[in-house]
């Protein structure tokens, strides 16, 4: 009889998870093909061409690579200011990679206003690594993990005799169940953070960035194409940003993208 | 810098000998002009301060001695410096004997100087007048307002000027700029003069002897010129670019015991930078007039690790000290050292000319023929106007392998290892493997396989709970067990009896009888069975009653009846039974 209730149950979740994959499958090498087309259109030298395709799948998608080549094709014509919106959005899905490190210093290294961060608070900083939008995935998948060690533990649990062992995987269950409730609070904290952009890239050649939210304020200073800056407040047409030196000012959203 | 004394030396010499020359020419009938007297200054527009020159002239008659006239608007300060002239043109003789004053301005507006009244040899004579104009105050403090008329109107006998040998240049073309005093005091003493800093220009000074005056006639007056500086000036950026503030600090000695400072400066140059009509190549090395290039190498043929020098000579006209450190592509087996810069420029009233050399050392590690390519440098010609490139041809070089010295058989004397030089820098290449695609949409945990994943633990844990829930239960309730499964287990039974027997099938018949009866092996009647059937179903009871007979009767061999039947009507019989008592 238990034998059967597992073989049933196991048909059922393979099936699920078959047909969910079907249909992913199906989407994804839709996504594959384009991705390539764009490549192919990379390698002959086709930097402009390549840029778009890369942003057709960009509009429906985040895919880490797909920024990265992106970021790669706008650097070679030139355009700082794409070329560090998209790695900065790859960065927002991979922030260590190696490759996107590179060349974000690199990109760094061409743009006009070099900007010093002053030093931060270690706990803020390591608070936000830990939910910033590129760990959406990583806390998925701890959730998982711990939320099927939760019920893998009650369930092993049945199988113990002594009460003292029970006991113990009762505790390691809940534990687990914890844990994996964490994970999930983290997936929806990152992917808050994703949703809502929280920095922008300047665009135009040269913006002046002022003291109000109006054309008539003072000047405080002005950044260039490529700079990087954080959303502190937005207004209609103008965000207060700062930048990673601690200064702060209002810029007019026209000529940035959020990134 | 004074230039009195040889030259009042002179003066005085020439006084004497022009005096002797009349004595003897006293009351010669050659004199053959009407004497006169003149009244000459060196300029009647003055200024409050300003030390004036008065010089009476007396024209074919002779003075022995005069006192300075006494003038209203003018003191007196020294003098008289005399001198004697006779030219003789066409049989006339005509002889000049002057006295010099010096006299310092304090009238103001207008100064008379009337006729006077001179008592020569020729009797009592009338000199003409002369009227000065005095413009304000001449003390340095107040020219400072308007230094240009000061410089020129005021004081135009010292004067300072900048003279460059061109007033239009391209960017980079060297011109001269000379800084000359021009000087018509005798008594000056040059105490300080400075020379302004060139703002957008790199300027070499041309070494020169110490300046000295030089008699100089310009516009019909004797100026004593020196030149005080000489500059090679290379203009650094386009446009109008002003020279000025050239001054001039001197003192001007009245007497022995007596002076006045004075000060000079000169009008603003303009000098006209034209941008080069091309745009220079990105290897230009500037402007130049006739630049060439060559290379060389001092042997064509050597072994590993000998020196061989290697040079590169660059020869013109133009700032050569810009010329920088070529860039030379070293074969890699080659180490190198840092070069010897040679320079021979000479920076005279002409421009720079001259060479720059660069001496490499360099050492082959390898052995092997190498070339060195075709050098070329390319800069602009003022002279023509355009870019031209001058080039030195490539160079080759054959190194043998090294002599072999003991316990070196491989022939591998050196390592030569160096730094990887990064030459240019650029984005690592696109990634081309894929990942995940993630909707913008959606969030991930609104995926079916997100769903799938948190759903199929709990899903697991729950039918896993039902069916320990239904285990426990059978546990609890063996006989009842036993009985549900009674016909599952006759038919598994009668299934796995091939070839079937008449024993598997009582075998059977008897443990299904015991599972719905709850009846033991022992207890396990023909009566038994038909009063347990009996209390569901009396029909029922006898159907047992009657198969268990055919089963005996079977089995003893009182009946020879189709085993097969037999075992139908039992299947029958039990699901009826099930049916019964359900």
């Amino acid at each position: 009889m238990i034998r059967s209730f597992l073989t049933t149950s196991w048909f059922l979740v393979t099936s699920l998870l078959s047909v969910a994959a079907w249909g992913q499958s199906a989407s994804r090498s839709d996504l594959t093909a384009a991705f390539d087309s764009a490549n192919a259109t990379y390698e002959r030298g086709e930097f402009e061409a390549a840029l778009e395709q890369y942003e057709v799948i960009l509009d429906s998608h985040r895919h880490f690579e797909t920024e990265f080549n992106a970021g790669n094709a706008a650097f070679k014509l030139g355009e700082l200011g794409r070329a560090r919106l998209h790695y900065e959005r790859a960065a927002l899905l991979q922030p260590t990679n190696e490759h996107l490190e590179a060349n974000l210093a690199l990109l760094k290294s061409k743009v006009v206003d070099r900007i010093t961060p002053i030093p931060q608070l270690g706990l803020s900083n390591w608070l936000s690594s830990w939910v910033g939008p590129g760990r959406v995935r990583a806390w998925v998948i701890w959730a998982l993990f711990w939320w099927t060690a939760a019920w893998a533990l009650w369930g092993f649990r049945w199988r113990k005799s002594s009460r003292d062992s029970r006991s113990t995987l009762a505790f390691f269950g809940v534990a687990s169940l914890f844990l994996g409730l964490v994970g999930l609070w983290g997936a929806r904290e990152s992917n808050l953070r994703a949703q809502t952009p929280s920095q922008l890239v300047v665009m135009d050649d040269r913006v002046d960035v002022l003291s109000t939210p109006s054309s008539g304020g003072t000047v405080l200073f002005q950044l260039h194409e490529g700079a990087r800056a954080c959303i502190l407040d937005r207004t209609a047409g103008w965000a207060e940003i700062q930048l990673d030196n601690g200064n702060v000012g209002w810029i007019p959203t026209a000529a940035t993208e959020d990134v | 810098m004074t230039t009195t004394p040889l030259f009042s030396s002179f003066v005085r010499l020439a006084w004497v000998v022009a005096v002797a020359f009349s004595a003897l020419g006293e009351g010669s009938p050659a004199w053959g002009q009407e004497a006169s007297v003149e009244v000459t200054v060196n300029s009647t527009n003055v200024s409050q301060g300003d030390v004036l020159r008065l010089t009476v002239t007396f024209v074919n008659c002779k003075v022995r001695e005069i006192d300075p006239p006494n003038i209203q608007g003018l003191e007196w300060r020294m003098g008289p410096s005399t001198s004697n002239s006779t030219q003789w043109i066409n049989g006339v003789t005509t002889s000049e004997q002057r006295f010099t004053y010096g006299y310092v301005v304090t009238g103001s507006k207008e100064i008379q100087i009337p006729s006077l009244l001179w008592q020569t040899n020729e009797g009592k004579l009338k000199s003409n007048p002369v009227r000065l104009l005095v413009q304000g105050n001449g003390s340095p403090a107040a020219s400072q307002g308007t230094p240009k008329t000061q410089s020129r109107t005021v004081n135009r006998d010292l004067v300072t000027s900048i003279e460059p040998s061109k007033r239009t240049v391209y960017l980079g073309e060297p011109l001269v700029l000379s800084y000359k005093i021009y000087n018509r005091y005798n008594n000056l003493d040059v105490r300080k003069y400075d020379i302004p800093e060139l703002e957008g220009f790199w300027k070499e000074t041309v070494r020169g002897p110490e300046a000295r005056w030089e008699p100089q006639l310009i516009n019909g007056k004797r100026y004593n010129v020196a030149t005080v500086r000489q500059i090679v000036a290379f203009p650094q950026q386009t446009g109008t670019l002003v020279l000025k503030d050239f001054t001039l600090n001197g003192y001007l000695r009245i007497n022995f015991f007596e002076g006045r400072e004075i000060q000079a400066t000169c009008d603003p140059v303009e000098i006209e930078v034209l941008p080069l009509p091309e745009s220079a190549p990105p290897n230009s090395l500037g402007t130049f007039a006739n630049l060439t290039v060559e290379q060389s190498l001092s042997a064509d043929s050597l072994r590993t690790n000998e020196a061989v020098t290697y040079e590169v000579t660059f020869r013109g006209a133009g700032n050569l000290k810009f010329v920088r450190e070529p860039e030379v592509a070293w074969p890699s087996e080659f180490e190198v050292f840092d070069p010897e810069v040679e320079d021979q420029i000479s920076i005279t009233a002409k421009g720079e000319r001259g060479s720059r050399r660069f001496k490499f050392v360099a050492i082959p590690r390898a052995p092997g023929d190498y070339a060195l390519p075709s050098f070329s440098a390319t800069s602009f010609d003022p002279l023509t106007g355009r870019h031209v490139t001058s080039s030195a041809p490539a160079i080759k070089l054959h190194v043998a392998r090294d002599i072999l010295g003991e316990g070196e058989a491989s022939g591998l004397t050196f390592t030569h290892q160096q730094d990887v030089q990064v030459l240019n820098q650029d984005v690592r290449h696109i990634l081309t493997s894929v990942s995940t695609f993630y909707p913008k949409s959606r969030p991930p945990w609104t995926t079916w396989a997100f769903g799938l994943s948190m759903g199929a633990s709990p899903l697991l844990f729950g039918l896993m709970a039902l069916a320990r829930r239904k285990r426990k239960q059978e546990q609890r309730d063996v006989r009842g067990t036993r009985r549900k499964r009674a016909l599952k287990a006759l038919k598994q039974s009668l299934a796995q009896s091939s070839p079937a027997t008449i024993e598997a099938v009582g075998e059977a018949m008897e443990q299904y009888l015991m599972a719905q009866t709850g009846l033991d092996r022992s207890s396990l009647t023909r009566e038994a069975v038909r009063l347990r059937m009996a209390a569901t179903d009396e029909s029922l009871a006898q159907s047992w009653d009657d198969l268990w007979v055919a089963c005996e009767m079977q089995r003893y061999g009182a009946s020879s009846g189709d085993l097969e039947s037999l075992t139908s009507r039992l299947i029958e019989l039990a699901e009826t039974t099930e049916n019964v008592r359900k």
